[in-house]
């Protein structure tokens, strides 16, 4: 066996190691990428410096919510939209824990976005990686606010019309800060971007843009059309212009990957502890 | 040859399953017999266990599902490990023969609890754990192995038409259709029929499917006859309609002059919306919106925003969702604003069992929301009382001016049925009392009667609502003489009701008041409980049926005449929730115990086999049974 190979089967062991595996098969369909996120998820755990014990990840209801329930790792599944309070707590709590909020884009900017822009203007410790495939696919298909204008969906039969969130954009104008998307098919870019997320202080973002079945069955695009698509439509631009890279249908426009921000605010719970350490030491109190 | 036929279907989600069911289901009803089938499935899109079970009978629409089952017709493996037991001495099991190798403990899809029950049932029984061994043991007690190669057929399919083995594949539904029109005889006219319905407008779908199902009919029947034929239907087909419990209420909801309706996605009630999203084109004119909106927040308040422009206004949604929008509840319930809230019940608590039913939300909707403010409960029995039921909460929240909060669940929601077309001329709408040509001086919360005259937001005089309490112009105010008649005016709209609307509607018995036993129940325990009488019936046993359909204003005197007429001891509260939540409102609200209960909480429906036992095991003296069949 060559070294690469050796290198290679360990990575995967060890990766199966923080999957619960006995919860297989997952519920997702062949083809959908929050498998492939997870994994990276995982990959970037045995990557970071902080122990595994320490990682917990929550998530809320959808299909990418499931993933919660195949990490070996502490965790909640919790009601729809509200993963990100559940782990505000857990962080204040516990700031020496590193908490990922994994889910999806209906349940993190829809059901979930007030609390999704309070968390980023805060400055939560947190990470969260946010699978965009454009749809609730747990429920069937209906639009999210993330469906690109003119997509079909259930419940846009004739295009969507609404309008879209472009979301790199907000999270960025809202000061988060790390702010990065990606798709499956950058695997190791995307893993690389977890663990940048870990060692941030404050709120991190990863839009990870992710074909889904059911969206992609309401707008004739089979699943390896799909990741095709991806592929040719693809551009990395770190340093991209935030306000031009909405995602739309339209198959010559291009989907602008990259880690767009990084920027160091002191997060809500360094400067509440900063705070208590000063007011507490008698400073700031009335005694 | 037989007036009904219980059978089911079972396959991987996302497999064709419903698509097989419709067709039967509208071929069955096009040839005149009545059919029910529940759709039971995992909170999943694709690839868990799933099952249609189905009633078809030529004396009407059957009123429950049981079991033992007829026939099983499997997609899979997995669906004869799964219902193997649950088949009828001497009935019939449609299998793929090209499976006969396959082992339970190798079925990915197949959950360890089931594994770990049947690797002790196999054991027992000297099986090998294959598909073939079981389909033996199976033979060998006398039930008819109906065993074909799906692969082979669909590779005939394939090569007559030029398609992909892949694709093929997906037209497995259309082999379970022949094979079940093949045992029962059905006309070949009927199923394409259905086929049609199903494929409107796809030639070639129409064409395959349909030369499938007859292809793989006539070899079954070839083989085995005709062994599962019904008799003639008793009636000559009239008009009749094959819909789920969702499309029932949407209809309900457009006849009752439904003009806005806003939801946020959930299951079992986001079916209801995406059939009015499709009735939104229909007409001229715009004459009704449907919104998605972002939560069911939104969904409610937008509502409420509605109605107060006097748009008929409702939404649709389950635990979940009603959580969230209890808080706008109150608003409309303090400003007196007539909305619909079509409340389908699922397994709770939290997400609980997401696409299982369940009916303990009950006291739930009693009191959601802090303070206390009118509202009206009303839960429907069965398909045609939930379309009329529909139009009758805009009726009853209009005339109340508050709240209606319709009560339907899983159950009703995915039960597709045969029935008649509703006539709508005995309908009405009462859109309660309004202001005419109201002025300067127009106040919405006149003190000077119960129901203040409503006029609607932009129609002239200048209008104002709030969440706090407020005096007749509707502006805030804590004087506490007003805020105490404006509390007891609010509070005497359900005074009012409980006068006006006829207790024998809200409580309905069915039965002789003379019956050896009662049972009590709402919502779709109607269906089970009214079988199961006749079932006993047959037996010597009278069983009598107390249908609480208005729960709030709760019938107290009428339902407390009936019950004390047989005691505690003959009393029984059936409800799919673990404390029969009607027993206790029974208690509450007439001071009668009901001193007996049967109950299910496992998210499957009460089947008439169990409630025949149950109720048997009662009148032995047992106090509480607790039932669990099914898959
Ligand atoms: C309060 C509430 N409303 C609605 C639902 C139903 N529901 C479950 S998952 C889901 C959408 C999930 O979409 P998304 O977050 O985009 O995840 P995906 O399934 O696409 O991964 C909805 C609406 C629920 N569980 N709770």
């Amino acid at each position: 066996m060559s070294r690469l190979e050796l290198v290679k089967r360990t990575r995967t062991d060890e990766i199966r190691s923080l999957l619960r595996t006995e919860r297989f098969p997952h519920i997702w369909c062949p083809g959908c990428g929050i498998g492939v996120a997870l994994k990276c998820y995982a990959e970037a755990i045995l990557k970071s410096d902080i122990p595994v014990e320490k990682h917990i990840i929550v998530s809320g209801i959808g299909c990418s919510g499931r993933a919660a329930g195949y990490m070996r790792l502490d965790g909640y599944h919790v009601t729809h939209g509200r993963p990100i309070p559940f782990a505000v707590g857990l962080k204040t709590a516990r700031p020496d824990l590193e908490v990922t909020v994994f889910s999806g884009d209906g349940d993190l900017l829809t059901i979930g976005g007030n609390h999704f822009i309070h968390a980023v203007r805060r400055n939560d410790d947190i990470n969260v990686i946010m699978i965009n495939n454009f749809t609730y696919g747990m429920t069937g298909g209906q639009y999210s606010a993330t469906t690109p204008n003119g997509a079909r969906t259930l419940t846009s039969p004739y295009g969507f019309i609404e309008g879209t969130f472009n979301v790199p954009y907000m999270v960025a104008a809202l000061g988060a800060n790390f702010v990065a998307r990606w798709t499956p098919l950058h695997d190791r870019e995307l893993t690389r971007a977890i663990q940048e997320m870990f060692k941030i202080d404050g709120f991190a973002f990863i839009e990870v843009v992710s074909p889904c079945l059911i969206f992609g069955e309401m707008n004739n695009i089979p699943p390896l059309e799909m990741l095709k698509h991806f592929r040719k439509r693809c551009v990395i631009d770190h340093d991209a212009d935030l306000s031009k890279v909405g995602l739309s249908t339209d198959p010559d426009q291009p989907i602008v990957l990259g880690n767009f921000v990084r920027r160091d605010r002191p997060s809500y719970q360094t400067r509440y502890r900063e705070l208590m350490e000063k007011i507490r030491g008698g400073g700031g109190g009335r005694g | 040859m037989r007036s009904e036929l219980v059978f089911m279907l079972g396959g991987p989600q996302g497999a064709g399953l419903e698509t097989s069911a419709q067709i039967l289901t509208t071929s069955l009803a096009h040839l005149g017999y009545g059919v029910v089938s529940d759709r039971e499935y995992h909170s999943n899109i694709r690839g868990k266990h799933s099952y249609v079970h189905f009633r078809a009978s030529s004396e009407g629409t059957p009123l429950a599902l049981t079991y033992p089952v007829d026939l099983l017709g499997a997609m899979d493996a997995e669906t004869v490990f799964t219902h193997y037991h649950d088949l009828a001495p001497g009935g019939f099991l449609v299998y793929d023969e090209s499976q006969e190798k396959a082992r339970f403990d190798r079925i990915p899809s197949m959950g360890k609890e089931l594994k770990a029950r049947l690797r002790r049932e196999f054991a027992e029984l000297g099986l090998d754990g294959t598909l073939g061994s079981l389909a033996r043991w199976l033979s060998e007690r006398g039930i008819r192995l109906v065993g074909i190669s799906y692969p082979d057929v669909l590779s005939k399919l394939a090569e007559k038409y030029g398609l992909q083995r892949a694709q093929a594949s997906r037209y497995v539904s259309s082999i379970l259709v022949g094979a079940v029109a093949g045992l029962m005889g059905l006309d070949e006219d009927a199923v394409r029929a259905g086929i049609e319905r199903r494929f409107a407008g796809r030639e070639a779908l129409v064409e395959q499917n349909t030369y499938l199902a007859s292809m793989v009919a006539e070899t079954v029947r070839r083989m085995h006859g005709e062994p599962l034929r019904l008799e003639s239907p008793a009636e000559p087909p009239g008009e009749v309609m094959v819909a789920s419990g969702n499309d029932v209420v949407a209809l309900g909801k457009v006849v009752g002059g439904l003009r806005f309706q806003a939801y946020y996605p959930i299951t079992p009630a986001a079916d209801e919306s995406f059939l009015l999203e499709r009735y939104e084109r229909v007409g001229e004119e715009a004459s009704l919106v449907v919104l998605q909106t972002e939560d069911e927040i939104a969904a409610i308040s937008s509502v409420i925003g509605a109605a107060l422009t006097g748009a008929r206004a409702a939404t649709a949604t389950s635990g979940p969702g009603f959580s969230l929008m209890v808080e706008a509840l109150g608003w409309a319930g303090i400003n007196e604003v007539p909305i619909v809230i079509t409340y389908y019940q699922r397994g709770g608590p939290s997400t609980g069992l997401p696409t299982r039913g369940s009916q303990s939300d009950l006291f739930f909707t009693l009191f959601a929301s802090h303070g206390e403010f009118p509202r009206i409960v009303l839960a429907s029995g069965d398909h045609l009382e939930a379309f009329r039921d529909a139009v009758e909460a805009f009726n009853l929240a209009e005339r109340y001016q508050t709240p209606v909060i319709h009560l339907v669940d899983k159950f009703l929601a995915n039960t597709i049925a045969t029935m008649p077309v509703p006539d709508p001329s005995g309908l009405r709408v009462d859109r309660g009392l309004l202001a005419e040509e109201p002025g300067e001086g127009y106040k919405r919360f006149d003190l000077s009667s119960t129901l203040s005259p409503r006029a609607f937001l932009g129609a002239g005089p200048v209008m104002w609502f709030t969440g706090d309490e407020h005096d007749e112009a509707g502006h805030i105010t804590e004087d506490p003489e007003l805020r105490a008649a404006m509390y007891e005016k609010r509070m005497r709209k359900l005074e009012l009701a409980d006068r006006e609307i006829p207790p024998e509607e809200r409580a309905v018995l069915y039965g002789s008041r003379d019956a050896d036993i009662l049972l009590l129940g709402w919502g779709s325990v109607k269906g089970v409980a009214l079988d199961a009488a006749r079932v006993l019936e047959r037996e010597g046993i009278s069983v009598a049926y107390l249908h609480l359909r208005i729960l709030e204003p709760f019938p107290s005197s009428h339902v407390r005449g009936i019950l004390e007429g047989f005691g505690p001891g003959r009393v029984v509260a059936v409800e799919h929730s673990y404390n029969a939540q009607s027993a206790m409102l029974v208690a509450l609200k007439t001071g009668f115990t009901v001193g007996r209960s049967i109950v299910k909480y496992t998210g499957r429906p009460i089947y008439t086999n169990e409630l025949v036992d149950a109720v048997k095991r009662v009148l032995k003296g047992e106090e509480r049974v607790v039932l669990s069949y099914g898959a």
